[in-house]
């Protein structure tokens, strides 16, 4: 029998298209059975399987030699895949790297937008189903504590998931660098488009506080405006809108500008100057470029939005380095507690053995002493005492020997056989 | 216990926060602001101390002395930054305030903080002094919140997507900042007009004697109330409210520069 590992056989959008992906992919049913007939497997310890559709991943625990082979075969077995398929495609990862994977996941390191939040909920569920089924024991439930933790502590001491990764989200942390809070602040959408929606909806759920809707059809815009709980206007009365809404989202099929100087000025000036953020979704154009040279008009169109989005993109990549630094800490902490975890039943083996010599002496040879009951005591303490302080150096020793990366086994072996432990 | 290995502490902690905050405008990391602003705090501690300690070795006479004056000027500068920026996560301010702050505290450890002569500075001389550079140094922070603005405005128009693009709260935010640190400053230099009037007639037995620095004074005192009236109730808000604090921070300066060249006989010459 071997040490245990810790490993890790997946496949994820980094190294396979979505074919092969969704081939792998385990849903409801199948999960369960899955990780039942996994955790059946005779040189697998605990497992857990996390699927999601950018990734397959089991985690498991193992004494074999082989660690991958039976994982392997199940896979064969259970999607009919070749092994070709999960040679070119599923990578192996074993301990410090398994763990190191697994928090970077948890933490969505290792995501497709990084810093995504939904892959902390499907790490979540993967544990908990696993910890129904009893798949998982000591060694992964430590693991996936640990690396829920990891994911928080990245979460709130980096921007990972700070800055907006979306045109819809772009727009509502321009809004805010303009305007700070949204709170009390007006939103007009001139046209429909899914796009522009989403941005409205996301605009009314920081606090932005009333809508319009200006659309060429009254009754789209009636029907839209309920959808928000707002105003519904005709495109004749575009002007009385503009001068009332503090951040206007244009989404029209029309070939030519809509907002121009001619209708955007005169309620710039109404406003008495107060600025007005402008976005334009539309392709064709709907707003005149022209009136971002105006005071306190700022306008921005799809591409300036994508150009935000790709500088936020950025700068989560730049926080990912910050983060990684972190888990480093933690992957460090968690194979120190694996390795000594390890050599903690033989510990309990020494301490046992070593309590069993001091009874069974003292049982014969205590009588004959003819003691007082305090007495019997005091010798009992003492031998006691004796035992702490003589194994106190050996059982740190083999802890600290067990964390090493070199040598660890042959220590480990010595350790037995010196003190005659754990026969295998 | 001598004030000097204060200073030199005081010089050193505010350089290393200069570096840190520098760092920060070019990489960006929250690590290094953190060190800036961690490093600004303690400068500040050991800058407070420095002060006190001169003051309690040399009188209170000292605080017009070179030394008394920079080491002053540098607290009341950090302690206005403290006060504002970490209330408002604005520790991109930092990589400007900071160098002013280091230069101040280097040079308070390079004159001398012996007073010349003896005069009674009492209570009301203290809240003049003390006052004084604090108003100026909420000033001199808005001014430079208003630069920090003009180039914030600037990149969201150009879709610049700077360290001040990504860094900095909000337009809005920032306005309402510096309107803050000029309402905080108008506060303190009304103050020390008025511990100053009183202290003149302790010592002049008159309250106004048209000098130099006290027509100076009056004429920012008027500029700032003039700025503050704007923006309250004339709608001069934005990049229009930062022109002004630019314009309030010239006259600030040729307040400083022209006292010190035509009443160089005078305490407020700083020169002992």
């Amino acid at each position: 029998m071997g040490e245990l590992k810790l490993c890790c056989l997946g496949v994820s959008h980094k190294t396979a298209p979505v074919s092969v992906r969704e081939q792998f992919s385990f849903k409801g049913e199948e999960l369960e059975s899955a990780l039942l007939k996994l955790n059946a497997l005779p040189s697998v310890e605990e497992s857990m399987v996390l699927s999601t559709c950018n990734r397959v991943e089991i985690y498991f625990t193992t004494r074999s030699e082989t660690p991958f082979k039976e994982v392997i075969d199940f896979l064969i077995d259970e999607k009919g895949a070749d092994l070709d398929q999960i040679n070119s495609h599923f990578y192996r990862k074993v301990d410090r790297d398994a763990v190191r994977h697994g928090f970077y996941v948890a933490s969505s390191l290792d995501s497709m937008v990084v810093g995504e939040p939904q892959i902390v909920g499907q790490f979540k569920d993967a544990f908990s189903l696993a910890k129904e089924l009893g798949t998982i024991g000591t060694v992964l439930c430590r693991f996936c504590e640990t690396a829920l933790k990891v994911s928080k502590r990245v979460r709130t001491e980096t921007g990972i998931s700070k800055n907006a990764v979306s045109i819809s989200f772009a727009a509502v942390e321009l809004a805010k660098k303009i305007f700070g809070e949204l709170h009390g602040k007006r939103v007009a959408i001139i046209g429909a488009g899914e796009m522009a929606e989403l941005a409205v909806k996301h605009l009314m759920t920081n606090g932005a506080s009333e809508v319009f809707v200006v659309n060429r059809t009254f009754e789209r815009a009636q029907k839209l405006a309920q959808e928000f709980g707002g105003k519904a206007f005709p495109l004749t009365e575009l002007e009385t809108v503009l001068k009332m809404a503090d951040i206007v989202i244009s989404s029209t099929g029309a070939p030519g500008y809509v907002l121009t100087p001619e209708n955007v000025l005169p309620a710039l000036k109404e406003r008495k100057h107060r600025p007005m953020f402008l976005i334009d979704i539309a392709v064709p154009r709907d707003i005149d470029p022209a009136l971002n040279d105006y005071e306190g008009l700022y306008v921005y169109d799809i591409d300036d939005l994508q150009q935000v989005v790709d500088a936020n993109i950025k700068e989560r990549l730049r926080e990912a380095e910050v983060a990684k630094e972190i888990i480093e800490g933690y992957v460090e902490r968690f194979m120190k507690w694996l390795r000594e975890l390890e050599v903690a039943p033989l510990i309990a083996e020494l301490k046992e053995k070593a309590e069993s010599i001091r009874k069974e002496v003292l049982s014969k040879r205590l009588p004959k002493l003819g003691l007082t009951p305090e007495q019997e005591q005091e010798v009992d303490n003492i031998t006691r005492i004796i035992i702490n302080k003589l194994l106190h150096q050996p059982i740190t020793s083999v802890k600290r020997k067990a964390v090493e990366e070199e040598a660890r086994n042959q220590v480990v072996q010595i350790f037995r056989e010196i003190f005659g432990l754990g026969k295998e | 216990m001598s004030p000097e290995a204060f200073i030199y502490s005081t010089a050193v902690l505010y350089g290393i926060s200069t570096l840190h905050y520098l760092l920060y405008l070019i990489f960006r990391k929250e690590k290094l602001a953190t060190v800036g602003l961690y490093s600004a705090r303690f400068g500040f501690l050991t800058n407070l101390v420095a002060l006190i300690l001169l003051v309690v070795r040399n009188g209170s006479e000292s605080l017009f002395t070179p030394k008394g004056a920079f080491l002053l000027f540098a607290v009341s500068v950090v302690s206005i930054y403290l006060y504002f920026s970490t209330k408002h996560k604005l520790s991109l301010s930092g990589a400007f305030l900071m160098p002013w702050a280091t230069l101040f505290s280097f040079v308070a450890s390079l004159v001398s903080g012996v007073p010349k002569t003896a005069f009674p500075v009492g209570i009301v001389g203290m809240v003049h002094i003390v006052s004084a550079f604090l108003g100026y140094s909420a000033f001199i922070f808005g001014a430079l919140l208003s630069i920090l603005y003009l180039i914030f405005e600037n990149h969201l128009k150009k879709k610049k997507f700077s360290v001040f693009f990504q860094k900095l709260p909000s337009l809005s935010l920032i306005e309402s900042v510096i309107y803050h640190a000029v309402a905080v400053g108008f506060f303190f230099i009304t103050v020390s007009m008025f511990a100053g009037a009183v202290w003149s007639e302790k010592i002049f037995g008159t309250y106004w004697s048209w000098h130099p620095k006290q027509v100076a004074t009056l004429i920012s005192w008027f500029v700032y109330a003039g700025i503050i009236h704007l923006y309250l109730y004339g709608e001069w808000r934005g990049k229009r409210f930062c022109y002004l604090n630019l314009l309030g921070l010239f006259v600030i300066v040729l307040n400083f520069l022209g006292v010190n060249l035509l009443s160089s006989k005078d305490v407020h010459s700083f020169k002992g």
